[in-house]
This record gives structure tokens, sequence and C-alpha cells, in this order.
């Protein structure tokens, strides 16, 4: 069934996941009445994204992937246009341009279209079947292939690949996977080389071959179905699948000649504003800039989304909600090994880096610190224990509290973070949580 | 509403009376797990031993929790009618990012059963507030909670006050 598309609306949210909806909820808790039209370009009523590799392992059902009813958006008077391209903005007439031409006006626009998987320039790569894993859809088409597949190379070691891996793996143990990252290391974006090794090993030890350090240079379609994967050291790989993790790239081609600001994402204030009136970005799309460095930055992240689009539906509807900075952040469980970041913890010049291994628990975590004293990220590895007292640390950080008086006890024992928190809350009526 | 209980109460603690005597944590996972193990227990008492101050925390409960706001699959939910948070356990995919977001570290991880884990109150009647004999933990109206801070509040009025002739 067909629903007539609406020549306007007086706000226009485009894209239907965790920006798109927590600006939603954040417009609907402010203003229930003006008319709210939401457009997607996957034509389906939200799932989570964050779940699809455990949709991949079967671990889920369509219940708790599909994490908003059909009932959400009609609670909340949402007109949706789902299975709907938007392939312009034309801001000077307040409008936006659909595939099929229709053009619809808005009052306040969200751009709010999340990240796409990059393809990295491979030779070949457009002729052979490849799999990155970012839609349902892609999803589905991993499921499919994972269940036919005795062998697969998985190019790019980051947060999405190795989660499509351990979801394939956990789907069919007897596959032969190989990890193909350009970079020294795995997870250069989550984790520290010593994590990292860790890691690998881990990776290792479950027969999955790690190559650090090499790329594909050319994909090739053998005769008898497999994929040739030629590599930057000489060698090749014979395979059943070839998985694209090579990470994404905000969402943004249809917005160029709009007038935008955009460098890697659409510039944006600490309002989601962008530099055209009434137009703001959330999420993926959105270049905001870091809490710790106050540098442009995309935090392609769940969370980074979720608090960005409360941000932008508040200011939406006359709000006047400032967004911090954003806080990178990660937590992986996978292999048997939990993992988490937070904020700046590669080693570099000015910061000080302190590390703890405790070799009986299998446990590493790594400090960093600004001037000797203020906390600007962390590494832990280890248990899911490990995880307990990110959030606590994440109030250390976000209010760069002095922590020289404990310094030395940190690594040892992380539950000294909630003191910290409460000492510095002394006498102050501040909240030390966060608000958006 | 099944076990419903009074609408309004709430888990207090009193780390001045606390002796880190850890039975809340054995009540605590014995009645969730039916095993006598601290280490899965929902309630943690945080020991800083060279001071001898102990303090026991669990859940808050929070109004604005960030844990649900940030579950990718709704997974976390609070009633509006009891006020207490709870993890849905088939909801839960076991991704952690409401343990990372938690200000007080007191989201838990079943690695049993890969889910997120924090204290649900025991559906409004908290097993560790029943075994804690120094009464560090009560379970309280939040009326009496307001009374209670009040008194505490007044008390440390009156203590700086001392000497001094009221002024009202």
């Amino acid at each position: 069934m067909t629903s007539p598309i609406p020549q306007q609306a007086h706000y226009v949210i485009i894209g239907n996941s965790a920006a798109g909806l927590n600006a939603v909820d954040a417009t609907r808790a402010r203003d229930l009445s003006s008319s709210l039209l939401l457009i997607a370009d996957e034509d389906t009523h939200a799932y989570s994204r964050v779940a699809t590799p455990y949709y991949i392992s079967r671990e889920i059902d369509d219940s708790t992937l599909f994490y908003k009813s059909p009932e959400y958006y009609q609670q909340r008077r949402v007109t949706t246009l789902f299975g709907h391209r938007v392939v312009a903005l034309d801001a000077d007439n307040h409008q936006v341009k659909l595939a099929e031409g229709t053009r619809i006006s808005y009052g306040k626009l969200l751009l709010a279209t999340g990240s796409t998987p990059s393809r990295p320039p491979i030779q070949g790569l457009e002729k052979v079947k490849v799999f990155p894993h970012w839609t349902l859809a892609q999803a589905k088409d991993i499921l499919e292939r994972t269940c036919l597949s005795e062998s697969a190379a998985v190019l790019g070691g980051g947060f999405i690949s190795l989660l499509t891996l351990n979801a394939m793996k956990s789907l069919k143990p007897s596959i032969q996977f190989t990890v193909i990252e350009r970079l020294p290391q795995v997870m250069p974006n989550l984790l520290d080389e010593q994590a990292a090794r860790m890691l690998e090993q881990r990776m290792t030890t479950q027969g999955i071959q790690v190559k650090t350090g090499v790329e594909a240079i050319e994909l090739a379609e053998l005769p008898d179905g497999k994929t040739k994967v030629t590599l930057s050291d000489g060698t090749e790989q014979r395979v059943d699948m070839v998985v694209l993790g090579t990470g994404v790239r905000p969402n943004v081609d249809f917005l160029a000649g709009s007038g935008l600001q955009i460098q890697r994402g659409i510039l944006v204030n600490e309002r989601m504003e962008t530099n055209l009136p009434d137009v703001y970005a959330a999420g993926d799309c959105a270049e905001s800039f870091d809490l710790l460095s106050g540098e442009r930055v995309v935090h392609a992240i769940w969370p980074t989304a979720v608090e960005q689009g409360r941000v932008a539906g508040a200011n939406m509807a006359g709000g006047a909600s400032a967004y911090p900075g954003s806080l990178s952040m990660n937590v992986l469980d996978i292999f048997g090994l939990t993992s988490a970041s937070i904020g700046i913890f590669q080693d570099q010049a000015g910061l000080e880096m302190l590390r703890f291994f405790d070799f009986k628990r299998g446990i590493y975590r790594k400090l960093a610190l600004r001037e000797g004293k203020r906390i600007v990220g962390l590494i832990a590895v280890g248990s899911p224990e490990e995880v307990h007292y990110m959030g606590t640390i994440q109030s250390v950080i976000r209010r760069q509290i002095d922590v020289s008086p404990w310094k030395d006890k940190l690594l040892q024992n992380p539950n000294l973070y909630g003191r910290i928190v409460l000492e510095a809350s002394k006498g102050k009526s501040s909240s030390p949580l966060p608000t958006v | 509403m099944v076990g419903a209980v009074a609408v309004t109460k709430q888990l207090v603690i009193h780390p001045e009376r606390c002796t880190a005597c850890r039975m809340c944590e054995l009540a605590c996972s014995f009645e969730h797990e039916g095993v006598f193990n601290p280490n899965r227990s929902r309630i943690k008492v945080e020991i800083f031993a060279e001071e001898a101050f102990y303090l026991p925390m669990a859940c808050y409960h929070c109004d604005d929790y960030p844990c649900g706001q940030v579950c990718p699959t709704e997974a976390i939910i609070k009633d509006p009618n009891n006020r207490w948070i709870t993890v849905v356990d088939n909801k839960c995919i076991g991704c952690k990012m409401c343990m990372q977001a938690c200000p007080f570290g007191v989201m838990g991880f079943s690695a049993e059963v890969g889910v997120a884990q924090n204290c649900d109150l025991c559906g409004g009647n908290p097993q560790c507030v029943k075994f804690c004999s120094p009464n560090a933990l009560e379970f309280l109206d939040v009326e009496e909670t307001r009374h209670h801070k009040r008194s505490m509040f007044a008390a440390k009025v009156r203590e700086a006050m001392k000497g001094e002739a009221a002024v009202l």
C-alpha cells in the first residue's frame, strides 16, 4: 500500500536509526502538534543496526531486531516515508527532493542519514560479489552466504569486521577465516598495539588467520565460484566469500552543491545546526567536535548518535540544548575477550601513559593522562568486569578532574573513580551526569 | 500488576553503618542465582580498607537513566508505576553499552546468560535489606527518605550554628 507523499511538513527528519529516532523523541517531548515527516531509504520500520551481528548468528529474533514497533510512529504522530531516498537539498526554497522527483517543503530539517560502508580502491572490486555489513539486507546476504561457505576473507580488522566474523563463526564454526588489515594491528580505532596483540592471539588460537600490515590489491572471480584475493605481500587467498569491512563514511554525497559545509561529514555547531538556516545534522553523517581535543571529528558510534539526535531534536522544537562534544567510546566482547576504550589512548607526545598488567587474570589496563593529572582516555582488556567502571571514569574524563592524589592506585583499583567523582562533587550542586 | 508494591519506595544506603560483612551480596546472589557467590551479586560492597570506609553500591534506578537511553534494542525499561529499571533478558544482546553509560558503574553483566544485569529490587522485596544487620541498607518510602535527608541537613546546620544566637 502506498500512502500519498506529503508536500510539506514542519519537521522533516531523514534517517530512521539512533540519531533520527532520538530526535523524534526529543522533538515530540516539546511539540506534539506540528507535523513531522520521517524519510528513510530502507523500506522498513526501524531495526537496530547494533543488533544485526546477533541476527546473523541467530541469537536474536525479529522482535529484538525491530526494536521500534510500527505503533511507535503512530503514537508520536510521525508520518513515515520508508523506501524513499532523498537525492537533493534545496535550502533556498526549504525543500528536499526525492528520487522520484517529488519535492517536500520543510520548516526544520534534520539530516540523520548515517554512514555507508566505504569501498577501498581494490582492483576488481566492482566485478565480484563482496559482502559489506551495514544494513539488514546486507546482514541477510551474509547469513545466507555463510551457510554455504567453508572459507572467508575479511577485508579490514575493525569493529564491524570482527563483530561480523564473530557472528559468522558462531553460526558456522567450521569456516576458515582470514582477516586482512592494512594497518599493523587489528582494531586501530579501539585498541592500542598491546591490546590488539592480546585479541589477535585469541583469534589465532581459535584458528583464525590474522594478517596485519597487508592489504587486498585485487579481487577476481574464479570459474569454480570462489573469489581470489591477491594481497600486497604477494600471497593469494581463494575463498567462498569476501566480507568488506574497511570502515564506513558519512552518507553525504547527495548533499553536494546544496551549499552545506561538508568536510568528512556535515559540519555542525554545538546546537547541531549546520551553516544553512533550519537545517540540522546528527549522528554518523555529522562532523561535530571532540570533547577533549575540541577538534572536528566524526564519531560514527551509537551513543554519539543518540546524544546528538536528542540535542538536535530539542533545538529544532525551540529548545536550548547544547552538545558538549563527543567522547569516543567502544566496547567489544568477542573471542572470549572483553575490550573497551574511551577517549584518547594511543601513545603520543604530551600524554603520560600508565599501564597495568595482571597476567594471571588476563587483564591489561592503560590510562592516558594530560599534564600528568587529568585522564583523557583509557583502554581496558579482560573480562566483562572491566566495563563496569567505564561510566564512572567517563564522569572523571568529562569533568577533567585532577586525579593526582590517587594516581598511583588508579590502575589497580578502578573503584576509585566513583570515589573521585564524589570527592569532586562535594560542595558542588552540579550533577556529575552529562546533561543532554 | 504482578508483585505490586508501594510505588514510591527506594533503596537507601548508609555507608557509615556498613561493616563490609557482605551479607547483602550473599542474599542477592542466592535470591537471583540460587548460589552464595558474591561475584554474582547485583549489589557490591566497595571496600576502602585503609580508611575503613565501605560503600554498598547497586542500581540507583535513575529518573533519566543513561543505560536505557543508549540501549540499542530498548532492552532496559522502566516501569512507570513502580519506578525501577529492569533488563529484559531476551531483548538484551549483551553489547555492554549500558555498562559503559552507567555513571555509577552499577550495571552488571551475567557471563552465564550473556546479558546485562542490574538490581531489580527483588521485585519490591529486596533481600539485601532483610539481611543487612547494621541497617546500612534500608528500603524506604520516598517521603521517609526526604525526611531523613532533611533531618541530616538540619543536624548539620545545628552543628554549624552551635553557640550562635538564632538569627531568625
